[in-house]
Formats: structure tokens, sequence, C-alpha cells
């Protein structure tokens, strides 16, 4: 039977940007090459915020390997970027769209579906010269082993398939670097979580009230006190005819302050700002979350093993920049350079170098430079310890640090706007909530609008979306359904929220013997895979066959 | 393998599509016609076979010109060529004088050469002949079974799996049988074959290659779609050298005697509120249960 | 049909039933159904050995003489609507020459003045038909019901005039051991080409729990969380107050950590859930207590002829989609009702002893 195994030279595992990239470069080197996709199209499954960076010092971009992307795959060019100092009503913007220039060759806003889609059907045709191409509905469960070595990969819906090399760009929560014991998913400060509304709003009215032409887009970032004390930030893109809003927030301080993810949201979808944005135009057609690595700390040195390599989410190659975050365009590098370095050493006729190659091709293309800054590694030694934290608080907050924050004001939009302290920043309170805050408080202007609208409720965004639902075989389950194991999920999962029984987690009360006891239950149905329990709670994670689980038509 | 996948085109009765009139009754002409959902199964059961044993799909179906819409949207998902047995004669048909009609179109097939691509038969009939369980619109299932016994063919019904040997000229499928107790039965039937597909048929593709050849083949279709009239014969009764007398409605032993609405629960209901303390109003919600206690 | 085991009792038993004449015919290979061997030893009976034309080899528009139809024919010919009982009686009303309605779920018989021209012959004129039978069914995708005729044309008899029945559409009549009929047993040579569909292996389904085809279905939600055990107690004791109910749950119940009492336990799983992953029901009564009323829930009961529900929160939004909202608590009101169901039951029982 095992004689039966069908081989491909190479497998690509996820259809993503770093996917796309990795199959166009080896599709490009004559490499026969299979690409599978859990979702039932490509970018059924993926969210994003945004913006996908075409850096001048990258060695490849996406337009560079699939021509005619910027016509045919994304939404509006971004333009215009500001970052908005929030305390209260109060908000004081500085324009940064300095920083957003910086290295930057262009800059467009996307949604996952159609982008992901457009490039699945390039990718098919160029891997369809090979021999190959590229299907969707397939999850790939696992890594084919022989003799203890790494030969190919195991799927839910295919026989095992035998290959000389095996990409894995199967992004956040990847099950084969998992398999391959190259990533856990057990430290909740080496991820954030990324939670996304998609609102419909007609193309005549983004460009009244965002003043942007056909052919321009705006970014608008948001940090300060909206967010109660959770560290992270908000976003607004605008897309064609949509709006992307959403949050990014650092999984560990949703956790330590119990945050309700989709509170947060609704926080900024209500902010005064957004409320003149969308006033009459709150037209919610999609909610969505999906955790994104830090790879400052989650970056994999090395993501290689045997046969093996890691490219992009799945090796942790999501850099955020202060508040640039900048994952899809590190895939795409990542991916090109993984396939090139598997064609190279084909060529050299010692596949088995592949992964070594693409280890040094990262490091001398700065593409780790990038992902793991170094310094990051000093700033953080000193500023991410807690009593440093509450000092510079304290200091910032008091009457001579509110001085300061007066007398430096037009200093301080430049600071915000120097790449190299953007991407240094300590991941601690200061940044994120403290200072943006008392920058609003001491310069900012007062901001009236007030919305006309209530956000959905949680039933509803979940009701909204489409799900195929893998009925009797769940996808996750949990391993201790106790509060203190679990407990985290039901303020952290997105599509949960204490006492909603309509959620994924729920705690519930449970009379034991007379005693009463709190306990946590799962259902997986409306689970949009975000990965957030996989570390935050005790389960057994998986992601859901191919195809079944939900769908995202925006992304 | 040369398959031959029947279809019929019936009212579409999704919602938003399907209108009735006042009395509840069907409003034919403002209800969109489409090709009956179950024959998708059997479409999908034919170019499974396609994919893993190589060969042709033709969709057949009897229906009155302006039909192609519904051989279109087989096309869309999946064949090879068309056949539309379209004849006045033809008309009000029930399903046996259907079925002879089917029978007819199918042996036609294997006597004309430029149509007959069989693997394995003698006659030049096609190799398996596909039909979908049960109409939307007639819902009786018996136009399978009783076109496959004009043609004495071997049949298996139900078939919610199917893999085609064409070395040993026979095929194996898992079959549901529903009766007083539920089983899945596998069976064996030799080739040439009549096979009607369950709507739990689910095609499997265990092969990545299988799954890039039908993903081929579908763009292929896609393509074939846009231009479908050019891949499309049409036969009278008097091609098919059929007796009026045993077609359409003449040769139909059963006739429609009367249509009544199936009434529909309210799409909109107002509740009355009940405070369970209030033994008026709890008095009225038991009124709807007490005819459903339990008497013995 | 049917080997021994199949055939040994079943000729008793449907004279039992109301059976004045059962023709059976046993042979080890008719263990399984196969469409071929049945359907040629149904019509074999149903012909007497009368010799028929060939629909296979004959020309096309072999017209049927008239003495193939020269036997003892019956006039109805009834089938159940199983997968296979629906087959059969397709080919062998085609065997036959005759029509069928499938799926049927009234019938009467009647006389009916036919005014169709192919049937009389003669356009304008009207023909009685006698002990016609009327064949209900629903079908346009249960919009509508249709009734089918099966009648002769005139220089062409169709009959006998068939159908297929949907299995529970009819009360069985109570069996009586001790009527008496007469036992045939039928014999037809069956020639080894008929089995040539084999049956390599067969094994039966898990069933499962069926909440469809009930009066009522009292549906528990979350609302049971203060004392689970009890809860679906009292839900039980509700569905034995009602002469034909099921129990049916929600998905929150169904995916609960709740610890339940053993007795108990075995209700709440998936096989009850309702709704969009669940099952789909139309009972005349749904009852549903500590629900909230999610769409997904709702796509499962929105169909029932009457809905009424019980929740503390009269803003849920099940209340848009009841017919009786009871605003109060399950453990209250639950207990409430099942008294006075059972009390209705008394007082039925008590009218039915008074006359
Ligand atoms: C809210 C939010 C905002 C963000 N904003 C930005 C931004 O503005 N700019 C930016 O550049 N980045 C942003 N990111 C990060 C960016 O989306 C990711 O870094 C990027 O998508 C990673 O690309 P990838 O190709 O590695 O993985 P993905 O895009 O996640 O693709 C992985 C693919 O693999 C498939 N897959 C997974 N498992 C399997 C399996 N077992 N079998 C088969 N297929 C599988 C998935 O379906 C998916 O298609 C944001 C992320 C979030 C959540
Ligand atoms: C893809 C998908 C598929 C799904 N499929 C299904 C499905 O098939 N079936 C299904 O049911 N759900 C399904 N769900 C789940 C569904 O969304 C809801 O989560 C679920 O139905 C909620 O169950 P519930 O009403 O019991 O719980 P809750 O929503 O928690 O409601 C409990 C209700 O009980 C009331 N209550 C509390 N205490 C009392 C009391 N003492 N007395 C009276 N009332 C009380 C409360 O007011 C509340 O209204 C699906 C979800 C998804 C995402
Ligand atoms: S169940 Fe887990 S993976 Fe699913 S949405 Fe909630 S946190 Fe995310």
């Amino acid at each position: 039977m095992t004689d039966d195994y069908e081989h491909y030279e190479a497998v690509v595992v996820g259809a993503g940007p770093g996917g796309a990239a990795a199959a166009a470069a080896l599709a490009r080197n004559d490499v026969e090459t299979l690409v599978l996709e859990r979702g039932v199209e490509a970018g059924s499954k993926n969210v994003t915020g945004g913006l996908i960076y075409a850096e001048e010092s990258a060695p490849y971009t996406i337009d560079g390997l699939f021509p005619d992307f910027r016509e045919e795959a994304t939404e509006r060019p971004v333009t215009d970027y500001y970052l908005h100092n929030v305390a209260g009503d109060k908000v004081k913007t500085f324009d940064i769209t300095d920083l957003h220039e910086h290295d930057t060759d262009w800059s467009d806003a996307v949604l996952r579906r159609k982008m992901d889609s457009w490039l699945a059907e390039r990718v098919h045709e160029l891997t369809s010269e090979t021999g190959g191409g590229l299907l969707t509905e397939v999850r790939v469960n696992g890594l084919l082993r022989e003799d203890g070595e790494i030969t190919g990969v195991t799927c839910d819906e295919l026989d095992p398939i035998r290959a000389d090399v095996v990409i894995a760009a199967d992004g956040v929560n990847s099950e084969l670097a998992r398999d391959a014991g190259l990533m856990d998913w057990e430290e909740p400060d080496e991820w954030f979580q990324g939670v996304k509304a998609v609102v419909d709003v007609p193309e005549d009215v983004i460009a009244e009230r965002f003043d942007v032409g056909d052919d321009e887009g705006a970014a608008h970032l948001f940090s300060g006190d909206l967010f109660e004390d959770v560290r992270g930030g908000g976003f607004l893109y605008t897309n064609e005819d949509s709006l992307s809003i959403g949050t990014v927030f650092h999984l560990d301080s949703i956790v330590e302050e119990q945050a309700e993810p989709q509170e947060l949201l609704n926080n900024l979808l209500t902010h005064p700002l957004m409320a003149d944005w969308l006033e009459g135009h709150y037209d919610e057609v999609e909610y969505s979350a999906k955790l994104v690595p830090d790879s400052k700390k989650a970056a994999h040195p090395s993501p290689h093993q045997g046969r093996l390599m890691l490219i992009g989410d799945a090796a942790g190659q999501m850099q955020a920049q202060g508040p640039i975050i900048k994952g899809m365009n590190h895939a795409v590098s990542a991916g090109a350079l993984a396939g090139e370095a598997f064609a190279e050493a084909k060529l050299r006729d010692a596949p088995e170098r592949a992964g070594d190659l693409y280890e040094r091709k990262l490091q001398e293309e700065g593409v780790m430079g990038k992902l793991r800054p170094t310094g990051y590694r000093i700033a953080s030694a000193l500023g991410e310890h807690d009593p440093v934290t509450s000092l510079t608080d304290k200091v910032l907050t008091s009457s001579v640090g509110r001085l300061g924050v007066r007398m430096t004001g037009g200093l301080l939009e430049k600071l915000y706007s120097s790449p190299t302290l953007s991407q240094v920043v300590p991941d601690t309170r200061t940044p994120y909530v403290t200072l943006p805050t008392v920058i609003a408080e001491e310069l900012g202007e007062r901001i009236s609008g007030e919305a006309d609208y209530e956000p959905k409720d949680l039933a509803t965004r979940i009701g909204d979306l489409t799900y195929d639902t893998d009925v009797g075989n769940p996808h996750i389950e949990l391993r201790d359904n106790s509060m203190e194991a679990s407990g985290n999920a039901v303020f952290a999962c997105p599509v949960s929220a204490q006492d909603f029984g309509g959620g994924c987690y729920r705690a519930e009360e449970v009379k034991t013997n007379g005693s009463e006891e709190k306990r946590v239950s799962l259902d997986t149905q409306p689970c949009v895979e975000c990965g957030t329990c996989a570390v935050v709670a005790d389960t057994e994670w998986e992601h859901p066959r191919g195809g079944k689980g939900v769908e995202f038509k925006e992304g | 393998m040369h398959s031959v996948v029947l279809t019929k085109g019936v009212p579409d009765f999704r919602e938003g599509q399907v209108s009735f009139d006042e009395d509840g009754h069907l409003e034919r002409g403002a209800t969109p016609t489409v090709m009956n959902p179950n024959d998708e199964f059997a479409l999908q059961a034919a170019l499974q076979t396609k994919v893993k044993q190589g060969g042709r799909v033709s969709v057949m179906s009897m229906g009155p010109p302006g039909y192609e819409n519904v051989l279109e949207e087989a096309m869309s998902v999946y064949a090879d060529d068309l056949y539309l047995l379209s004849d006045r004669e033809m008309a009000a048909a029930d399903t046996w004088s259907t079925s002879i009609t089917l029978s007819a179109g199918i042996e036609k097939i294997g006597e004309t050469e430029e149509h007959s691509a069989s693997a394995v038969t003698e006659s030049g009939e096609p190799d398996i002949i596909f039909a979908g369980f049960k109409t939307a619109d007639g819902e009786t299932g018996q136009t399978g079974p009783q076109t496959s016994w004009c043609l004495d063919r071997p049949i298996v019904t139900h078939v919610i799996a199917l893999e085609v040997d064409e070395d040993e000229e026979k095929l194996r499928a898992k079959r549901l049988v529903e009766g007083d107790v539920d089983e899945i039965e596998t069976v064996e039937a030799p080739l040439p074959a009549f096979v009607v597909t369950d709507p739990e048929f689910e095609p499997s593709y265990r092969r990545a290659e299988h799954r890039l050849k039908h993903k081929r083949f579908k763009a292929e279709t896609d393509e074939r779609v846009e231009n479908y009239e050019a891949h499309l014969t049409t036969w009278s009764a008097e091609e098919l050298d059929l007796d009026p007398d045993f077609i359409g409605l003449d040769g139909s032993p059963t006739i429609v005697s009367g249509v009544d609405p199936i009434p529909k629960a309210p799409s909109e209901r107002e509740a009355t509120m009940v405070d369970p303390d209030d033994a008026e109003g709890m008095d009225e919600v038991l009124e709807t249960m007490r005819p459903l206690a339990g008497g013995d | 049909m049917g080997d021994e085991a199949t055939t040994t009792d079943l000729a008793d038993e449907v004279i039992a039933y109301g059976a004045d004449v059962a023709i059976y015919h046993e042979d080890e290979r008719l263990e399984r159904f196969r469409h071929k061997p049945y359907t040629e030893i149904v019509a074999d009976m149903a012909r007497c050995g009368a010799e028929p034309p060939s629909w296979v080899t004959g020309d096309p528009g072999t017209e049927p003489t008239a003495e193939w139809r020269d036997y003892d024919k019956p006039r109805y010919f009834l089938f159940p609507a199983t997968n296979n009982g629906r087959d059969l009686s397709a080919q062998v009303q085609g065997e036959l020459d005759s029509g069928l309605a499938s799926d049927c779920s009234g019938l009467t018989i009647e006389e009916e003045l036919v005014s169709n021209p192919v049937k009389t012959g003669e356009p304008g004129e009207k023909v009685e038909f006698e002990r016609v039978l009327f064949m209900k069914r629903p079908d346009f995708s249960g919009f509508e019901y249709s009734t089918i005729l099966c009648l002769d044309n005139p220089g062409r008899e169709f009959h006998p005039q068939g159908c297929s029945v949907i299995p529970g559409s009819f009360d069985p009549i109570d069996p009586d051991y001790d009527r008496e009929g007469e036992v045939i047993e039928h014999d037809l040579e069956l020639p080894d080409d008929w089995f040539r569909v084999e049956v390599t292996e067969f094994d039966r389904l898990d069933e499962g729990v069926d909440l469809t085809g009930h009066d009522v279905v009292v549906a528990l939600g979350r609302g049971i969380g203060d004392d689970p055990t009890k809860g679906i107690e009292l839900g039980l004791d509700l569905v034995d107050a009602f002469d034909d109910a099921a129990l049916g749950l929600s998905r929150g119940v169904v995916t609960a950590s709740y610890d339940l009492d053993g007795h108990v336990e075995q209700y709440v799983a998936e096989e009850r859930q309702i709704g969009e992953t669940g099952q789909v029901v139309e009972p005349e009564l749904y009852v549903a207590a500590g629900i909230s009323g999610a769409v997904q829930h709702k796509v499962g009961m929105d169909e029932s002829d009457t809905i009424a529900t019980i929740n503390t929160d009269p803003d849920a939004r099940i209340r848009d989609f009841s017919d009786y909202f009871i605003e109060g608590d399950l453990f209250e009101v639950l207990p409430r009702l099942v008294e006075s169901v059972e009390a209705g039951e008394l007082t039925l029982q008590a009218e039915a002893s008074d006359d």
C-alpha cells in the first residue's frame, strides 16, 4: 500500500501570502509543486487587519512575484496615515505618514478572501505547469515520517503524500510546526490577538468622510484609554467600499485584564471619532479574529527541520513595528526565499541542504534582523519589568511628566515617526496606554460625535457568519474544564463572553455533592478558529477538517 | 467509460424563487425552472467515474424546447455533451411514458456510431446510466428504476459511494436502505449498469492527482458551458422511432386529478404573553396542550 | 418474498392483520432485496403466470396484446414507500404496463367523472370510472398535495392501480391471530442471471433518536442550568404527560458541563439536539423551556404549528417566534403544566368512559 503513495517534489501547506509566494518561487524554478489549503477557497479562513507592504529593502515583494496584484487583488493604497492618542473624548492626532512611508515602496489595504483567492488562481496556473497544482478543502493533519525522517504530509482528506520538501505556510497555530516540535502554543506573551469588523460603507461616503480620492486611502490608528488598561491599539483602514476596523492586543494583557475582546472592539466602534465617520453607515458585515505571533519573541531563529521549512506566521515571522503591523510582507519574503533555497539546493543535488540555505538567506537578506531587532532585546531588558513600568507611568502622569509632554508636543510626533524607535518600544502599558492618554489629555481636542448606532451583539455577529459545522467531530477538546486551567477562554475567546450562553466557552455553576463549583464548557460551533484558546486554555487544539468550520467572506 | 446522466428541470423551490398564487398553488410561470437538485449527485458520480476511469459524460433530458438552460446548468456541474429529447408528443408524460422515452434515447446513443462511446457494452450503449433520486416537483423516485427496467439493466439505487472497475467490468457501490431498520449495503453489479444516486452520495477522491484532474475537468466544462449549444443534440419522437400512443400524456397511465396546498406554519407569530400566576392566561396555553394529552 | 427465515411467520402474520390470501415465494437467494428477481416474482404473482410482451426486446412501440392481460389481476397494488419498496413498486408497475403514485399518505376509492380526452377517447365527453383509487400524496417539495388517479385509456388498459404508501400513514388493524386465510406458495423458476447484482455486505446503521414525527416536542435549554438533573426530570414528566411526545435539547445543553445524575444522563446527547446542526422538527406543539432562541435553534423548530415558551427573560429572542410566552421560571412552570396536562388527560378519559 505504501508504495502507492503519491509523490511531489514540493508540498506547500497553506495558501496565504506566504504559501503563494513559496509556490510561485518553486514553480518558476520548475519544481513540481502541490499546494494544499484547508479552506473552501483560499482566503476563506484568513483574517488580516489590512495593510500589505512592499518594502524597498525586501528581497521579494508580492507584486514582484504576481504582476497585476495591485490592480486585481487589493483595495486602496494608503496615502494618509494617522495616529490618534485618545483620552475619553479628547484626541490628539499625529500624522505619522513619514513612518509609514519609511522603506515603503507601496502599501495597500486588502481583504483576504479576495486577495488570497486571486493569488490562488495564479498559483494554480503556475504550479499546474509543473505537474502539480493547488487544492482547496484539504487539511494537512501532520508530517509523514518514515524511519524517523520527515518524508511528506498526512491529510484528513487524502492518502499520505511524499515530498522532497514540505513548506509549512499554514499560518499562526501551525500544526506542522507543532508536530515538528519547532513551535509551541504555551506563552500568551508571545502573541497578539487581532479582532476585526468589516463595515460596508459606500464609496462616495468613504471619499467624503476620509477625504480620499479614487486611488487614495487612509489608515487611522488608535491608542490611549479607550481600551481600558489593555495593551494594544485599534485601527481603521479604508477599502474600496468598506472599512476594516479592528484591534490588536497583547494576549497576555487580555488575560491579565480579563478583557472581553468584542467589548474593546465596541469601544472603538463607538468612539466619537468613529461616530462621525460611521454616522448612518454602521453596516457591520463580518466579525473575525485571529492570533498574530510577535516576532520579537516568537520568530524561530532556525525555522526548519529535515525536509520541513516554516515560513510566515507558522515561523512566528510577524513584526509589530510600533503601530505598524507587518506579517504578510515578511511571509512573502520568507516564502520566496524558502522556495528559492530548495530550488538552489536541488540544483546542487543537495536538497537536504535547503533548510540551512533558507536560514542563511533570512539572515543575509535582512529579514531576520527586522523580525528580531537587536535593539528590542536591550530595551525590553530595561523596560518590561513591572517596577520600571510603574515608575515611568508615575513620572509621566505626574505634573512634571505632563509638563514635559506639553513642551515636547511637536517633538513627540517626530519621535513617534521614528522607525528605529518604533521597532523597539517595550511591551508595557507605557507606550500603549499611559503615554497616549497623557498626550491626549494635555494636547488633545475634544471630539463631540456620538454614535447613532449600537454595535452588534455577539449572538448576531455569530449568526451573521457562515459555518459548515463538522457535526459530531469537534476540532477542539477541553483537556481540563476547571476554571483555573481554562477559565480565561471564557472572556479571551472573541466569540465567548461572561454570561453569554451562545459562545464557545461558558462558565457554569455545577453542584457536586452539595458544594458548588464553577466549570468551563465548550461548544466549538461558533468558533472562528482564532487560536486564542490553544494558548490560554488547556485544550487539544486542531483546525477543523478541510472545508469545515467558519468561512469568512471578507477576511 | 461512457456515462449518461438523466436529468430533469423542476420549479426552483428555494425561498425567494418560488411563487404561489392566493390559493397557495404553485405559479409555474412566475417560478424559474432549474435542474432538479438531486441530479447534481448523479452528475458528481459520473464525473468521479470519468476522473478515475476516463471516458465521457453525457447528459440527457426529456423536456420542451427552452429546456436547454436546464442542460446548461447540468453542464456547469459537468458534461461533455448534452442530449435533449423534445417533442410536443412527449409533453405531460408521467414516469412510465418518460421512462419509455428516455430508454429510447439511450438506445439511440448506442445505435449511432458518432454518439456511442462505450467501453464495455456490445450494443454500444453507454456503460453506466446515472439518475438522481426523486425530482423536487414530482417526487416519485420512479423514473430511474423504470427506465432501467425498460433497458433491462442491473440497477443499484440509493448509492452513497461508488467505485467502478473497468477491467473487471463491474461496479461496487454502497447503498442506503431505509426501512424498518436503516442499513448500508455493499453491492457489486456487472457493467453495463444503472445507478441511482442518493442525496447522501459523496464522491471520494483520496489522491491529489484525482482532485487536480477534477479541477481541470471542472474548468473545461465551465468553458464548454459558454457555448453549450455546440454540444447539444436534440431528438424528436420520430427520430427516436417512438409510437405516439406510448409517450407523453397519451402514454401515461396516471393523471393528476387535483392539487391542494399543504398548510404551512405561520411565518410570523405574535406571542401572547402569559403570567404563570394568571389562571386565565395559563388556561389558554393549556387549551392547546390538553388535546394532545396521553389517553392510554 | 425472502428466505425461509423471513417468510416463515410472515404469511400468518399478514392474515392476522387482515389479509384473505397470502402468497409467498421462498428462496435462499431472496434473503436480501434485489431488484430483478423481486420484480419478476411480484409481477408473476400478479399475472398468475400469463405471458407478458417484452418491454425489453420488443420493438419500439410494441402494442401489448390483449391476451397477456388475461390473468387474475389485482385491481389495486400497494407497496411500502421505503427505499426498496418504492423501487419495487416502480418496476413491478412498469412490468405490468401500468402506473402508480409514490409516497401516498391518503387513499380512498370512489367513482369519478372524468373529462380528460386521453382517458375518455372523446373530447368534451365525460365518462364515469368506477372504483377509482384516489392517491393523495405530498409533492412539490412539500408545498402541495396532489391526488393521482391511474385510469385506463380507451385502447390500453392500465392496471393494477398502484401506489406506495408512506409507512405510518395508516393506523394498523389490531391483529387477530385466530383469523383464517389462504396461504399460497408461489412457484417460479428463478434463473441465476436474475441475481447479477450481488450484496456482499450489509451493516445496520446507528439509528439514534428520531425526534421527528411526534405530536409534541418538549425542548430544554440552558435555563435548566441551576439544577440540570431536576430540569431534565421535569422535561421528561411533561413528555410522559402527552400521548406522543419526545424530549429535545438546545445545543447549549448538549455541550454543557453539567453533572447529571445517572438516570437522566443518557438523555443529554447530541442525538437530541434540535436546530441547524441537529434535527429539524415540525410537531403540532413545541414547548421550549429555558431556550433563548438563537437563529441556529430557530431553524430546527419554527415550522411547528404552535410554539409555547417558558423563559424568565421577556426579551429573549425566542419571543419573536413563539405563540405563547410564559414569563416564568421553568422549575415552577413545568410542574404545573405537567399537572394540568395530566389532569386534562383524566378529564378526557372520564368523558370517554361516560358514553
Ligand atoms: C487583526 C489582524 C491585523 C493584521 N494586520 C496586518 C497588517 O496590517 N499588515 C500585515 O502585513 N499583517 C497583518 N496581520 C498579520 C498577517 O495577517 C499575517 O502575518 C499573515 O497573514 C501571515 O501570512 P501566512 O501566509 O504566514 O499565513 P496565513 O495568511 O495565515 O495563511 C495560512 C494558510 O494556511 C492554511 N492552513 C492552515 N493550516 C492548514 C492545514 N493544516 N492544512 C492546510 N491548510 C492550512 C490557512 O487556511 C491559510 O490559508 C494582521 C493579523 C491580524 C489577525
Ligand atoms: C454554526 C452553529 C450551529 C449551531 N447549531 C445549533 C443547533 O443545531 N441547535 C441549537 O440549539 N443551537 C445551535 N447552535 C448554538 C446556538 O447559537 C445557541 O448557542 C444555543 O442554541 C443556545 O442554547 P440555549 O438557548 O439553551 O442557551 P442560552 O442562550 O444560554 O439561553 C438560556 C435561556 O434560558 C433562560 N433561562 C435561564 N434560567 C431560566 C429559568 N430558570 N427558567 C426559564 N428560563 C430560564 C434565559 O433567559 C435564556 O433565554 C449553533 C451555533 C452555531 C454557531
Ligand atoms: S474557541 Fe478558541 S479558537 Fe475558537 S474562537 Fe474561541 S478562542 Fe478562538
